[in-house]
């Protein structure tokens, strides 16, 4: 070493005027701090604005464009600013989405929205529906499950949704096919998936068979359910 | 209220005095706090970066960070070592925290950014060169053990002071300290230099 660390330069004074100017500056800045918008700021505001409109509907907000919800007949009842999304998926015929309502007699209806629900898009139960009107019987099998083919560039994509019954342990939904097992998102116990492309009223060629498992939190099987069979008998 | 380059005297609210009123949106007491720091903080950010220019944008920049931080509560009798500890903070992440106050440090009045050391220009200069020197020879240690060096040497820090400035144990702040001692003494063995052991000795707090 040439030179001592533990001797370094002198210290010195900032000059005065320097001084002066920093401490004006700085009382400055901290005076019109709270009244600065931040572009951090600028950007949590607009990140609210996208959050309030996706979320709208949850919150009950928007009743003048989900209120057109209330009269259409695929959906007989339904409180349409009431209506909530529950799951979605890519498909090849664009995004799906899963819907629920309650309907103004206790009821539900529960429908499946094929394309873009962004930018406060109004679903639509084109990609199928289902209602109860009054309450709904207690659901006596562990999953209820339904199939909709659905046209997608002059063929058909096979959406799988469905309920898991409240009494039934199970906490997790598996799709489990030849080659693959995918662990399903769960909302409010319904669940939507995607097969991709399907000849109308079958199974995709590739993969059979194609099962649902359900399992418990200790991760024991509770229930399954065979998409073929559900299908129209076609198991292999 | 404090002059430019005076130091507290017994009628000045004390540093925890200021700080309170300062945790509390009082802008003119946090700058009593400017008053009374900033020359140190200026200096430790010299000796952390080699530049006078430099130094004094982030003692800018110090003062800017602690006021964002200051909900912190402060243990009685360390709003200068948590200071220091924000000038470690700011010298480190310097090119982070550059971008976060650029536009506050673009509306400095232009004029006070010219410099105006005339007298003592020269010995400025000679200043960097040095401290540049030593800087390089401080970097041979990790980075924990510059900060602890800087702070308890060349700061006169004591051990619990420097461990509320970095946030760390006061044993730590020791045996950095003693790491640190032991590397500069092998190095020094290597190059044949003698160095100024008496002034490396942490102050302790009474």
């Amino acid at each position: 070493m040439t030179e001592d660390l533990h001797r370094p330069p002198p210290e010195r004074s900032l000059p005065v005027d320097h001084f002066r100017a920093r401490r004006e500056h700085l009382l400055h800045e901290l005076q019109t701090a709270g009244r600065r918008l931040r572009p951090r700021h600028v950007l949590l505001a607009a990140a609210a604005a996208i959050v309030a409109v996706v979320a709208a509907p949850a919150l009950g907000i928007g009743h003048g464009l989900f209120g057109r919800l209330d009269s259409d007949p695929r959906l007989p009842g339904v409180v349409g600013n009431r209506v909530q999304e529950l799951a979605s998926v890519q498909t090849p015929a664009g995004e799906a989405s899963l819907w629920i309502g309650p309907t103004q007699a206790s009821g539900r209806c529960v429908f499946i929205h094929i394309g873009e629900t962004a930018n406060g898009a109004v679903p639509t139960p084109n990609g199928g529906s289902q209602c109860d009107i009054g309450p709904s019987a207690p659901q006596t099998i562990p999953i209820a499950t339904d199939l909709t083919w659905y046209p997608a560039n002059g063929k058909f994509t096979l959406l799988v949704d469905g309920h898991v019954a409240a009494g039934s342990r199970i906490t997790r939904i598996v799709l489990e096919s030849a080659t693959d097992k995918s662990k399903l998102p769960l909302a409010k116990g319904y669940f939507l998936t995607d097969l991709a492309v399907a000849p109308q009223g079958q199974l995709p060629a590739a993969g059979r068979p194609y099962v649902l498992v359900g399992y418990d939190a200790q991760g024991q099987e509770v229930s399954r359910v065979d998409l073929g069979r559900l299908a129209g008998g076609d198991t292999s | 209220m404090l002059t430019a380059h005076g130091s507290a005297s017994e009628l000045d609210p004390s540093d925890d005095a200021l700080w309170l009123r300062a945790r509390g949106g009082d802008a003119e007491a946090f700058a009593g706090l400017f008053e009374r720091h900033s020359q140190a903080i200026y200096n430790f950010c010299f000796r952390r970066t080699a530049d006078w220019s430099l130094a004094e944008d982030l003692m800018s920049i110090v003062f800017l960070e602690a006021w964002r931080r200051r909900e912190k509560d402060l243990p009685p009798g360390m709003v200068r070592a948590w200071l220091f500890g924000i000038a470690t903070f700011v010298v480190r992440n310097r090119r982070r925290t550059e971008l976060r106050y650029r536009r506050a440090l673009a509306r400095l009045p232009r004029e006070s950014t010219t410099p105006d050391f005339a007298g003592d220009v020269e010995a400025r200069l000679a200043d960097e060169s040095r401290m540049a020197v030593l800087l390089e020879q401080l970097r041979t240690l990790p980075a924990r053990e510059q900060d602890v060096l800087a702070l308890c040497v060349w700061s006169e820090f004591s051990y619990e002071e420097a461990a509320v400035a970095l946030a760390i144990p006061v044993g730590t702040v020791r045996s950095r300290l003693s790491r640190a001692r032991s590397r500069l003494r092998e190095l020094t063995a290597t190059t044949g230099h003698e160095g100024g052991e008496q002034a490396s000795t942490a102050r302790r707090s009474p």
